[in-house]
């Protein structure tokens, strides 16, 4: 029986599990999640409704309709699925998943980040919903960058806290992708 | 905390701070028009002409990249891009300041794969292989985590070297 540890190095090893939990994860939402829409679609109406009560909480004057955001007047925002925030909720997840460390903290920070992840999501759309009032001629690229903006410094960070309170420095130190 | 490790790794992080800001705008001004122009005018109607005129199969292009999609819905779309695209250079403005050749080399090695991959999906999938689109899709979305999991790990790995 090959003994999987030990030929391959923790990073290898990491890598795999990481590959592994991702398909399994995107696999399932292309064809289960997905389709059925039930997640999606609380997500996408969730995100708008709180964006829009932040906005009119500080003065902006909005109006949505179930995906859809706009400030009054102006040219609406909606919130397709695919871009609301989920397959960067999974791209988050699947690293604490299959970094090491301890179940209970890893837990707590798994669903601190994921809390975190769904916030920012909410702000990204308010920002859409603006984006569209004060420079709508600049929608894509204010679209397509946004992840870039606002998600991608907030999962590599927690990721990066994640190794340093998971404290296991095995998988990096020393380590090769080569077999050992 | 002794000063000499306190100015490295400050000059580490700086170093990490300017390499995403410098390669992001690079990349923005720069690689992705080029790679855009390259998918528009050379890439998209090279592929096209793979299609034969009673197919199912419908080509989009979008920015850095092109999509294949099926008129009768027969596979989920998926988007073909073009290899050293955006997460290639987010993970390789990570691994520059640490100076980690090793997880650079499989990053660089993984995009001239590519090269291979990217265009026998994309044929295969025209010539009726529709079963390989969501795996096409489950591994455009699998290798970019990975490059940004190798930056980070290269960051991490780099800062506890420092703190030693």
């Amino acid at each position: 029986m090959i003994n999987i540890k030990s030929r391959f190095s923790p990073l290898t090893l990491f890598l795999l599990k990481a590959g592994g939990v991702y398909a399994a994860w995107l696999l399932i939402y292309d064809f289960v999640v997905l389709p059925d829409g039930r997640v999606d679609t609380w997500l996408s109406i969730t995100s708008v409704k709180l964006a829009a009560a932040g906005l009119s909480f500080v003065g902006w004057e909005i109006e949505t309709a179930g995906r859809f955001i706009a400030c009054i007047g102006n040219r609406g925002v909606e919130i397709q699925n695919g871009c609301n925030g989920m397959d960067l909720l999974g791209l988050y997840a699947g690293f604490i998943i299959a970094y090491p460390g301890d179940l209970k903290k890893r837990a707590v920070f798994m669903a601190g980040g994921i809390g975190l992840l769904f916030i920012t999501n909410v702000l990204r759309i308010a920002f859409f919903a603006l984006s569209n009032l004060y420079f709508p001629q600049h929608w894509d690229p204010v679209h397509y960058y946004s992840s870039y903006v606002f998600f991608y410094p907030i999962v590599l960070t927690l990721w990066y806290l994640w190794t340093t309170l998971s404290d296991h420095t095995d998988i990096f130190s020393g380590a090769s992708l080569s077999s050992a | 905390m002794d000063n000499p490790e306190r100015s490295y790794r400050y000059l580490f992080w700086r170093q990490l701070i300017i390499s995403l800001i410098a390669i992001g705008l690079v990349y923005i001004l720069f690689i992705r028009p080029i790679q855009s122009f390259a998918v528009r005018e050379f890439i998209l109607p090279a592929f096209d002409s793979f299609i034969k005129p009673d197919s199912d199969i419908l080509t989009a292009p979008g920015r850095d990249e092109f999509s294949l999609s099926s008129l009768s819905n027969s596979f989920p779309s998926i988007s073909i891009e073009v290899p050293f695209n955006g997460y290639f250079w987010l993970a390789m403005s990570m691994l520059w300041p640490t100076k980690n050749k090793r997880l650079g080399r499989v990053i660089w090695i993984y995009n001239w794969v590519l090269f291979l991959i990217m265009p026998i999906v994309a044929i295969s999938i025209i010539n009726g292989f529709t079963w390989l689109a969501p795996l096409a899709n489950v591994h455009d979305k699998v290798y970019k985590a990975l490059f940004l999991i190798l930056g980070v790990l290269a960051v991490r790995e780099a800062d506890e070297l420092l703190k030693d």
